[in-house]
Order: structure tokens, then sequence, then C-alpha cells
């Protein structure tokens, strides 16, 4: 009888050492995806900001750069034509990925945070759904990445 | 929270679905350390030894911790659906915090290097606008 209750007592005792442990990790891994997330969307916001400086101040950039690299006057006119577009819709699918990752981390942040504070178990399918969408992303673009690799590496070989 | 509450079947889909793309991405990543690999080998061939080692060998061992953290974490995840097990999903937790501790430290660095090159650019603007 009292060595059922002693088994009973460590095994609740196991069990609550490692709900702790498990809320330790989810914590630590919930706060460092914030981290992340907000550094992402202030990249995402400091991309927005480049565009538009960069686009108000072409003509001056042009300048400076006819002086350091001596532009021909057919990269001129492209760089204040189809440049200027091609680097905006550069710039702002970088933006748009870097605002993508970082709203996925923050909202799987917040969603592991409201689980420790109330343990709801619907927030955890909500964090997990959207570490789901960042690991997607990240797929994605490590496939993205993979294939540009893949290519400058034949590029390298062959050149 | 006990294991048949954190394993509902609504979770369980969450689960498995970020389990599936972290595996993509790790097996990714992988591929992308292979040729990473390759890349060096031919830039030893062809020219800079020392710069293409250095490069590669940082590049590749942040690749590789975060990789197979991503890798373990999915890995034992799984295990921890298909038997309910508590113990198994906390250790694929702390995967999980190693793989962002290291992305977070690394942005960290990047964030100090900015700040740095910051403060020398308005360094240099001030002793240039001071005559120095």
């Amino acid at each position: 009888m009292q060595d059922s209750n002693k088994a009973e007592a460590i095994e609740g005792f196991t069990d609550i050492s490692t709900e702790s442990a498990k809320h330790n990790e989810l914590q630590s891994s919930g706060a460092w995806a914030k981290f992340i997330g907000i550094v992402y969307v202030l990249s995402a916001a400091m991309v927005l900001i480049l565009i538009v400086l960069v686009i108000a101040n072409l003509e001056m950039l042009a300048q400076k750069l006819i002086v350091l690299n001596g532009l021909s006057e057919s990269t001129l006119l492209f760089l204040m034509g189809a440049g200027k577009w091609l680097f905006t819709f550069i710039m702002l699918v970088s933006g748009s990925v870097f605002f993508l990752n970082g709203f996925f981390l923050l909202k799987f942040g917040n969603s592991t945070k409201q689980y420790l504070a109330s343990l709801h178990t619907e927030y955890i399918a909500k964090a997990f759904h959207y570490l789901g969408r960042y690991m997607m992303l990240t797929a994605v673009l490590s496939v993205l990445s993979t294939v540009l690799s893949l290519a400058a590496l034949l590029f390298y070989i062959f050149s | 929270m006990n294991a048949d509450q954190l394993f509902n079947p609504t979770n369980k889909t969450q689960i498995k679905y970020s389990l599936q793309w972290a595996k993509y991405a790790a097996i990714v990543s992988f591929i992308n350390l292979g040729l990473g690999i390759l890349q060096m080998c031919i830039g030893l061939v062809k020219g800079n030894m020392i710069g293409t080692v250095f490069t590669f060998f940082l590049s590749s061992l942040i690749t590789l911790i975060m990789s197979a953290s991503l890798f373990r974490f999915a890995k034992l995840a799984t295990i921890s659906l298909e038997a309910s097990d508590s113990i198994q999903f906390e250790k694929a937790l702390s995967y999980l915090k190693m793989y962002f501790k290291v992305m977070g430290i690394l942005f960290l660095i990047i964030i100090g290097l900015l700040a740095l090159f910051v403060l020398i650019a308005l360094l240099v603007n001030i002793a240039d606008y001071a005559g120095f």
C-alpha cells in the first residue's frame, strides 16, 4: 500500500516536472520566435522606407553612379525606366517575405504566450498552425535558394 | 494538462501539419549544405583557399546546427504524436527552442554589426563636417 502510494507520488512528480519542462521549452521558443518576428517586421518596414527613398532620390543616385562607375546612356535610361520598377518589384517581394515570416513568428509567439497563461489547448493548435505556415514559407524559400545555388554552381563550373 | 488533452485530434492535425513542413525545410537545408560543400571544393580548386574555407565553415556550421535541430524536432515530435508520449514531445520542443535560439543569436549579431556600421558612418561624417 505504502509502496503504491510512493510510486503514485513519484509518477505525479514526474508528470509535474515534465509539464513544467515542457512549458519552459515552449515559453523560451515563443520568446525567441517573437524576437525574430519583430526583427523581420522591422526589416520589412525598412525595405519599404528604402524603396521610397531610392525612388525619391533616383536622379541624384544615378548622377553619383555615373561619377563612380561611368554609366552608359542606355544603362542610365534603363535605371530611370524599367530598372526603377524592377528594383521596386524585387524589394516589394523581399519586404513581403520578411513581413510574412515576421507575422507568422509573432503569431506563434503570441499563441504560445496565451496558452501558457490560460492552458487552453486551442491556443496550442493555433500556435502550431502559425508555426506550420512559417515552416512552409521557410521550406519554399529554401527550395528557391537551392535552385539558385545549383544554377550558380553550374555557372561556376562551366564558365 | 495531460497527454490526452495535448494530443487531441485538432492539435494533432495542426502539429502534424507543422512537423511535415519542418521536415521538408530541414531536408532542403541539408541539400543546401551539400551544395555548399561542392561550392567549397570548386572554390578550393579555382581560387581563394582561406576565404572559401572560412566562409564555408562559418555558414555551414550555422546551417548544420539549425537544420539538425529542425529535423530532430520534427522526428521526435512525430514519434511523440504516434505514441502520445509527453516526454518525447518535451524533448522535441527543446530542439525547436535551439533552432529559434541559434537564429535569434544570429539576428542579434547582425543587429550589433549594423549598429556598429551606422555608428562608424556617423562618426566619419561628424569628423568630416568638423574638418578633422
